[in-house]
């Protein structure tokens, strides 16, 4: 074989195919050469999909947070006071204790929410009302109790100075009943019924008519855990 | 005592001696014109073949428009231009080279522009192979492309890293690719260690460590990056040297 014709003849072949190409070595641009950054540009993590035991981990641990979120969020209840008929009682006094029940930390202050007493245009005004008063806020109201009609709570103030004879029988004292009456009032604005008595020996629902009847129950002017709800602040 | 010669003998020598001088001088001149032409042959060529590789590096130097194929196309072309030793003719013509100063001056000219030549065409081999690798681990690394909308993607994404892995590990390790082999199998690695670490997180529900597991995993891909900085490293050094190589021819 003749190798000067293959060395003549190589270089020319390689020379040309290089010529005949239409080259770029203009760029150094590693992305003009390689594939590699373009292609693991495409490989993502793919959606990792939660395990079933996560998810109902991680629901769980939502509901007790927007529980506790809830419970964290403090609700202003405005409410003013007012009086109607003859009302010998003492306005402050009343203001004064009606106050400090709404907000007990054993009353509906559990629930988050805080009673302030304004001068006008309150969510619902509290009344100290002449007994034979209390007729004129709605037929359903006697003057032997406490009422609520609409927006008012009503404190009948035969009631609010002397309680009533069976629960002064059965030995209740005058500030509980004061309590019990201003909550069982104000829990009719938030949306409670009457109810009746879980059992003897249990403690009174604050709902129920504790001024008439107990019912085998033991006196209680504070609302049960039970209670604590109100269509009227849709808690 | 007298040697007769006779006049046809003496005339039939000298016929003889005539002819073969014919003959040698004959050869001689065969040859003389044999390597002449053998010689410019080839000097023509390499002249020819040098000119239009300088021509086409200079458009090559200044195009930055050709494809990536085209591209690549052009450096496996150029790797693959042959290995020349001399610019001296055969063993026949070889001498004409020797004898004559001009055409001496023609060979080493002829060399010179050889050896620029091969040097273009080895560094192109250089670049070319380590392309070929590069391309070879990106595609790869391709497999890992796990489609959002398919079916089990945890068990296909594990199962196509391992795959690639094994792929990757089964490569030849060269001075040029040893970085990318390196970093490919490294992040690799962590990403199924990621893996197994959530799947064995989510056997025993154990939420801290699902989720602790979930972060590692998202960086290990995000980790992916390395390999291609470590690619573009070795691309622009090996493209920088073929640059450079052609500048000189």
């Amino acid at each position: 074989m003749c190798m000067g014709c293959s060395i003549g003849y190589g270089v020319t072949a390689g020379v040309m195919m290089l010529a005949s190409s239409s080259t770029a070595i203009a760029t150094n641009n590693p992305a003009d050469y390689s594939f590699m950054r373009e292609t693991l540009k495409q490989v993502q993590l793919p959606e990792i999909e939660q395990p079933e035991w996560l998810k109902k981990q991680l629901a769980a641990e939502a509901a007790e947070a927007a529980k506790t979120k809830k419970a964290a969020t403090t609700m202003t209840v405005t409410y003013d006071v007012t009086t109607k008929g003859a009302v010998y009682a003492s306005l402050s006094e009343f203001k004064l204790l009606a106050n400090q029940t709404l907000n007990d930390s054993r009353g509906w202050a559990r629930m988050n929410v805080k009673f302030v007493e304004v001068a006008s245009g309150g969510m619902f005004t509290l009344v100290l009302s002449e007994a034979s008063q209390l007729s004129s806020f709605s037929s359903g109201c006697s003057a032997e109790y406490s009422c609520r009609a609409g927006r008012y709570v009503i404190i009948n103030q035969d009631r609010w100075m002397g309680a009533t004879p069976s629960w002064n029988n059965a030995g209740g004292s005058l500030r509980d009943y004061r309590h019990m009456v201003v909550n069982h009032e104000t829990g009719h604005w938030l949306g409670h019924g009457h109810s009746s008595c879980g059992g003897a020996g249990q403690l009174a629902t604050v709902m129920q008519q504790q001024s008439i009847d107990l019912q085998g129950c033991s006196f209680n002017p504070w609302p049960l855990p039970s209670e604590l709800w109100s269509t009227q602040l849709g808690i | 005592m007298k040697i007769h010669v006779s006049k046809s003998a003496i005339n039939q020598k000298r016929t003889w001696i005539i002819v073969c001088a014919i003959v040698i001088i004959a050869a001689l001149i065969g040859i003389w014109t044999a390597s002449s032409l053998r010689h410019a042959k080839i000097i023509t060529e390499v002249d020819q073949a040098y000119a239009e590789a300088k021509a086409t590096a200079k458009a090559v130097s200044t195009s930055s428009k050709a494809s990536r194929d085209n591209r690549l196309k052009a450096i496996n072309k150029l790797s693959k231009a042959q290995t020349i030793v001399t610019c001296s003719g055969e063993w026949w013509s070889g001498w004409y080279d020797t004898l004559l100063p001009t055409a001496k001056a023609e060979v080493d000219d002829c060399i010179a522009k050889l050896k620029k030549l091969n040097a273009v065409s080895r560094v192109a081999a250089r670049a070319n192979v380590y392309l070929d690798d590069d391309a070879k681990v990106a595609k790869t690394l391709a497999v890992m492309k796990v489609a959002t909308g398919s079916g089990n993607r945890q068990k296909t994404a594990l199962s196509s890293v391992e795959s690639a892995l094994r792929d990757i590990e089964a490569m030849a390790v060269t001075g040029d690719n040893k970085v990318l082999i390196v970093a490919s199998k490294e992040k690799l690695t962590v990403i199924i260690t990621a893996w197994n670490a959530l799947n064995e997180a989510s056997s025993k529900e154990d939420k801290m460590a699902y989720q602790k597991a979930e972060g590692q995993l998202a960086q290990a891909y995000a980790d992916l990056g390395a390999i291609s900085d470590a690619s573009d490293t070795q691309v622009k050094k090996l493209i920088v040297a073929l640059q450079v190589t052609i500048h000189k021819l």
